[in-house]
């Protein structure tokens, strides 16, 4: 009895941790800037700060990080999946060394890798473009991919896949028909954490393009960057809720399928 | 059905020698066991025969067909796996049914096939559900059924029962001994469990540290082990081994002169170690039974039958009996005729009797 109280407990613990600064910073986006800076709940409100990011073409922005996000998606996929499988299922000479060096890549900070980058896409052409950005996330997110994909790999019993050559399947057949359904719960959870990724990212996107921001750079360079952060607070907040609120919707929508997935995959 | 050969087969892993220059031959239609204790490597050849493995070296022959590097899906072999791997994402029938469909049978005969051979494992109201809703011993049957459905040339079966409880392995061992026989399907099958291989086996390959020690019968095996190893190896309780040395009318084991004849010259004074079964030692006096005075130390109660543990001078003998002995000092019989003796530097077994 007690224990189940103590877990209630934690649970409303943790739900308030990550409920409250959500519920605040969307409050406070609504709020008239002399009544935000007088009371702690503010009591007037207003559209003016949604007004003005529509104005500047936040919904362009938002259809642009998600096709930055989806492409970032598929291209870390078609170079991450094979490497995953790769260094999860076949023992070659490496191995080790390899996984070590896809962690390294993570050192290099992406603000001083993006100035040489901008330079180098301007010469290409790619500056400005949602490849451009989607080339430079998928440089971000691909680590991650390599190694997720190849512990979802890992995990997959390989009597299974030997089970399919012995009964006649090819090795595109295996994959297809054995690996992948058994891997697809991991992977979408795999790709959308890339997704996420790509969707935060704001120092190579802001960097790397000028017109063509996602959403991210868009909401945060021409306020709180170009105003040295002079900007009032309620501009930042609403902001930040722009940001947040598909990620909560699109959250909203997989959640059945996410634990369908995870459920089926448990019983395992 | 498929008479297979495996020619000088050999497979290194780095530096360890899995499987050396192992030759043998299972006839058609023959239910053919690989023994051997972890790593003696049968499973490595139960994988070279599947297509799993290439061997470094060697062939592997269906029919006189060299298929050494014909990939396993080309083989037509079926495999029960350790595991089952019976896939988890697949329902039991579709289980069953993928291999055929693999293999472009029309629906109508999938279905029929499926039907059959769930009928003859009795798994037939289970192809509706996913593996995870299977016991381990359903879950078992399904891979039987997966495999016999595509009708395979040779069927080959690695530890297929070790991961069943005690009572049911019995009871699957049975049935799979029954099946292959109605069924005649050429079987090679790797165990480490000597029960298991001695009730199933039509001939029996016993390995070691990637050899092959004997092949022969259940019975060959057991009653004219050629190695010592193999003598160890099957039977139980375990066989009793003592030191002893040749003379020219018997064999000098310190505690007892066993009497045996015609031997031939150059064995005598030969170190030789002596193998006697738990079962050919004797509470009762035996025809030309030697008599051995001993010390009762301990009884494990089988339940029908005691184990005792018996010092006689010196040297503990494992005494399977069918009744317990009243005293601590108890008398043994010994038939010299049910002797095993082996060469003690070789260990190779040496054709000496009683007769």
């Amino acid at each position: 009895m007690i224990k189940r109280w103590l877990t209630y407990i934690g649970a409303l613990a943790i739900a308030v941790w990550i409920l409250l600064p959500i519920a605040y910073t969307t409050l406070a986006s609504f709020a008239e800037i002399r009544d935000y800076y007088a009371r702690v709940i503010p009591r007037s409100y207003t559209l003016r700060y949604y007004e003005e990011y529509f104005r500047l073409g936040v919904l362009d922005a938002l259809v642009r990080s998600v096709q930055v996000g989806l492409i970032t998606v598929a291209l870390s996929f078609i170079f991450g999946l094979p490497a995953g499988y790769a260094i999860g299922r076949w023992a070659f000479k490496g191995r080790d060394t390899l996984r070590m060096a896809v962690i390294f890549f993570r050192v290099f900070p992406v603000a001083v890798m993006a100035v040489p980058l901008a330079v180098t896409y301007i010469s290409l052409g790619l500056y400005d473009t949602l490849l451009g950005i989607a080339l430079a996330h998928t440089a971000i997110a691909l680590p991650f991919v390599i190694l997720i994909t190849s512990s979802i790999f890992i995990s997959i019993p390989k009597d299974l896949e030997e089970a399919g050559h012995v009964f006649g399947m090819s090795g595109l057949h295996v994959f297809l028909r054995i690996t992948l359904p058994l891997a697809a719960p991991g992977l979408a959870a795999a790709a959308m954490f890339t997704f996420l990724i790509s969707w935060n990212e704001v120092v190579a996107a802001t960097i790397l393009s000028y017109v063509n921001r996602t959403l991210p750079a868009m909401v945060l360079s021409p306020y709180v960057i170009g105003t040295g952060g002079e900007l009032p607070d309620p501009y930042k907040f609403a902001a930040a809720t722009i940001m947040i609120l598909p990620a909560l919707l699109f959250m909203a929508y997989v959640r059945r399928y996410l634990i369908t997935m995870w459920g089926a995959a448990g019983v395992r | 059905m498929v008479r297979v050969n495996l020619e000088g087969v050999t497979k290194r892993f780095g530096n360890v020698l899995a499987v050396d220059n192992v030759t043998l031959t299972v006839e058609s239609e023959e239910f053919f066991v690989l023994l051997g204790p972890s790593g003696c490597g049968k499973t490595t050849t139960l994988r070279i025969v599947a297509g799993l493995e290439t061997p470094d070296a060697g062939r592997v022959l269906f029919d006189g067909v060299d298929v050494t590097h014909v990939p396993a899906r080309k083989r037509g072999v079926a495999m029960v796996f350790q595991s089952y791997a019976v896939w988890p994402h697949m329902k039991v029938f579709e289980n069953i049914a993928m291999p055929l469909r693999i293999r472009k049978l029309p629906e109508s005969e999938i279905a029929e096939r499926v039907k059959r051979v769930a009928e003859i494992l009795q798994i037939d109201h289970l192809l509706d559900r996913y593996p995870f809703q299977l016991s381990g011993g359903e879950r078992q049957r399904v891979a039987v059924a997966r495999a016999l459905a595509v009708e395979p040339k040779v069927l080959l079966m690695d530890e297929p029962l070790s991961n069943l409880d005690a009572l049911l392995r019995v009871t699957a061992r049975a049935e799979l001994k029954r099946l292959q026989k109605k069924l005649r399907i050429t079987t090679l099958y790797v165990t480490h469990d000597q029960v298991e291989a001695m009730v199933l086996a039509d001939r029996i390959a016993v390995m070691n540290k990637g050899r092959l020690v004997q092949v022969g019968t259940p019975d060959e095996i057991y009653r004219e082990p050629i190695h010592r190893f193999v003598a160890h190896f099957i039977g139980s309780p375990p066989i009793n081994f003592f030191d002893g040395v040749v003379q020219e009318v018997c064999i000098d084991a310190g505690f007892a002169r066993i009497p045996v004849n015609n031997v031939p010259e150059e064995y005598v004074g030969k170190q030789v170690i002596v193998g006697v079964r738990p079962e050919d030692l004797s509470l009762q006096p035996v025809p030309r039974g030697l008599e051995l005075k001993g010390e009762l130390l301990l009884i494990e109660n089988l339940g029908n039958e005691y184990i005792l543990h018996v010092d006689v001078g010196g040297t503990t003998l494992r005494v399977l009996a069918r009744e317990k002995p009243t005293r601590r000092d108890v008398t043994l019989y010994l038939d010299p005729a049910n002797l095993h003796i082996f060469d003690k530097s070789t260990e190779l077994r040496i054709p000496l009797r009683y007769k």
